[in-house]
């Protein structure tokens, strides 16, 4: 491994910089990311986070390209990914100061200062993933350096440390996107629960079926919130979906009691479906994660995937985190949709910890989180 | 489309993986096929995992490194979508690295070459009952690729059989329509690619793309309400 070893004056042990590469391409968002990380040498693995230095962080959104089709078409992202992945590469090296040439590469057997390549294996779509992943171990290849695959979930929980390496442990960290909704206990890096998870639909997904029913467009979520603020979220009262029952989800009911309301009350307006549906939702999301952190003991609670870009989420989720009197994380929004950054976050903590992953590695679609 | 560099006699690294095949080969563009170093793996769908491997066996087979490369060949398909962005990401990735050119080559027109005869007709499955077609004569092909079914697509002297030589792993699939018989090619090869890349004009990596000749399969399934307010 080709790694730059830093030994500093004085009493302070000397510190292995590791600069990796990052690549994210599980879903409908290209992305690449330059991060940083240092450690003692001999220094602990496990236990406290790595702080992460992110040198550039670059996203290419489909998001365009799907809006037809009122969702993610998969064959539709890997081809987009196939486009896209280059460039975004090289973006990344470019805006992290370490490109070559424009692109980052030149061809004379230099090479940008990297000491490893990561891609999201999973999970994901697989042909969007593979795009990533075969990108990334041919870097690995080219630049003989290590490759290391990386879970997607387990990114989402180190964009918490991206932004607080210092945040309390035990955390508890609600999960929300178009593709995933779960509560993760998570006692160190590397060690992780499932505390609840959903049992039919993602929220993110409730939020694109509503959109799209009321003829709203795609993604539902940014469209749902934008249409909130002009709605009253008491207009309606919404069932909330096993609110009382345990920490799983249930938001498929919930998206059909807004059908089914809009055909008994067809005079309702919009921005009041959407509030009072937004609300509903919200409310279930917060109850589950704050129930989970004071079963748990938990010591911070924090959000992420991309549901959690929801501003009704947010300020809900901040307000009970801090009347609840715990630590508690509402990341940038950045680091809440997919992104390599995090990726990258999560590989600086796999390749110290499990060391590279094979070259003959693969990606698993339904690649499921670690847990203790 | 740019011109494109002439890269017979360099060193080449040639990649298939359209198929159920993933194959790699190292050798001087445009030298016969028995002059190349090259390695083959039969796949369903672990494209991704045999390829890298094997792009590393193969270099290492044939005494050279990556850094000594100095021109790439790929299978641009029609294939599996999959399978080929498999290749086509890799590939493409390396070239950038190294800073050299890329040689497009169809699946097809890699399949026609393996085998002397003319006409010859290659034809690759395309899963969901159709394959990917095209004819070959003496001067190159004999119109554009196409995609259908065969009972369409497939030529026919009357008894079922096409008139001319048929190559790969559609023809295969569909022995009804293509006549059943040796067929030497039923993949395509690696080593036959760095021959043809021997006679092919070499791109920059990005400007190499997929040959899909299929629009992506979309299924939309739409409720809305009637009269959005
Ligand atoms: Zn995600």
């Amino acid at each position: 491994m080709d790694m730059t070893t830093t030994t500093d004056a004085g009493p302070t042990p000397s510190t292995i910089t590791t600069t990796i590469l990052a690549i994210e391409t599980s879903c409908d968002e290209t992305s690449a990311a330059v991060v940083r990380a240092e450690r003692p040498v001999g220094g602990p693995v496990t236990g406290a986070p790595p702080r992460i230095e992110v040198l550039s962080n670059v996203v290419s959104s489909q998001v365009a390209r799907h809006a037809e089709f009122g969702g993610v078409v998969p064959e539709v992202a890997s081809r987009a990914h196939l486009e896209m992945l280059e460039p975004v590469v090289g973006q990344a090296l470019a805006d992290a100061g370490l490109a070559v040439t424009g692109l980052g590469f030149d061809g004379t057997g230099r090479r940008p200062a990297v000491d490893a390549v990561a891609a999201t294996r999973g999970p994901g779509l697989i042909g969007a993933l593979l795009v990533g992943v075969s990108s990334a171990k041919a870097l690995s290849l080219a630049w003989d350096v290590p490759y290391v695959g990386v879970n997607h979930m387990e990114g989402h929980l180190f964009a918490t440390f991206l932004e607080r390496p210092d945040i309390g442990l035990p955390l508890v960290v609600l999960l929300v996107s178009g593709g995933h909704t779960m509560i993760v206990k998570v006692d160190e890096p590397g060690r992780y629960r499932i505390l609840g998870s959903t049992v039919d639909d993602a929220a993110g997904e409730a939020f694109d079926k509503v959109a799209r029913y009321l003829g709203l467009g795609y993604p539902g979520g940014p469209i749902i919130d934008a249409l909130s603020a002009d709605g009253d979220p008491a207009a309606i009262r919404f069932p909330r979906g096993m609110l009382d029952d345990g920490l799983d989800f249930s938001f498929s009911g919930m998206k059909t009691a807004v059908i089914n309301y809009v055909r008994r009350h067809p005079e309702a307006t919009n921005p009041d479906l959407a509030a009072s549906f937004q609300e509903a939702v919200v409310d279930v999301l917060v109850t589950k994660v704050l129930r989970a952190a004071k079963r748990h003991r938990a010591a911070a609670v924090a959000l992420g995937g991309g549901v959690a870009a929801n501003s009704r989420l947010r300020q809900r989720f901040a307000q009970a985190a801090a009347e609840a009197g715990l630590d508690h994380l509402v990341p940038s929004r950045a680091y809440c949709t997919d992104n390599a950054a995090m990726i990258g976050a999560a590989a600086h903590w796999r390749l110290a910890h499990d060391g590279a992953t094979g070259l003959d590695a693969g990606a698993d679609p339904s690649l499921r989180l670690a847990t203790t | 489309m740019p011109a494109g560099e002439d890269v017979a006699g360099r060193l080449c690294l040639a990649v298939t993986s359209s198929t159920s095949v993933v194959g790699v080969a190292v050798g001087r563009a445009g030298a016969p096929a028995a002059e190349t170093v090259a390695h083959e793996v039969a796949t369903d769908r672990r494209h991704a995992e045999e390829l890298t491997p094997l792009v590393a066996r193969t270099l290492a087979d044939a005494g050279v490194t990556l850094g000594q490369i100095e021109c790439f060949a790929v299978d641009v398909g029609p294939g599996r979508f999959t399978g080929l962005r498999v290749g086509l990401a890799t590939v493409r990735t390396l070239a950038l690295v190294a800073g050299r050119p890329v040689v497009a080559l169809s699946s097809l027109e890699i399949l026609a070459a393996a085998e002397p005869q003319r006409p010859v007709l290659a034809v690759v499955d395309a899963r969901r009952g159709e394959v990917f077609q095209q004819q070959f004569g003496p001067d190159g092909p004999e119109g554009p690729p196409v995609v259908g079914r065969p009972d369409d697509v497939a030529p026919d002297d009357g008894g079922g059989h096409p008139p001319v030589a048929v190559v790969g792993d559609g023809a295969d699939r569909y022995p009804a329509w293509y006549g059943v018989g040796l067929r030497p090619g039923r993949e395509p090869s690696a080593a036959v690619m760095v021959t043809l890349a021997g006679h092919r004009p070499a791109l920059p990596g990005h400007l190499v793309a997929p040959v899909y000749l299929r629009e992506p399969d979309v299924h939309v399934n739409v409720t809305t309400r009637h009269t959005p307010r």
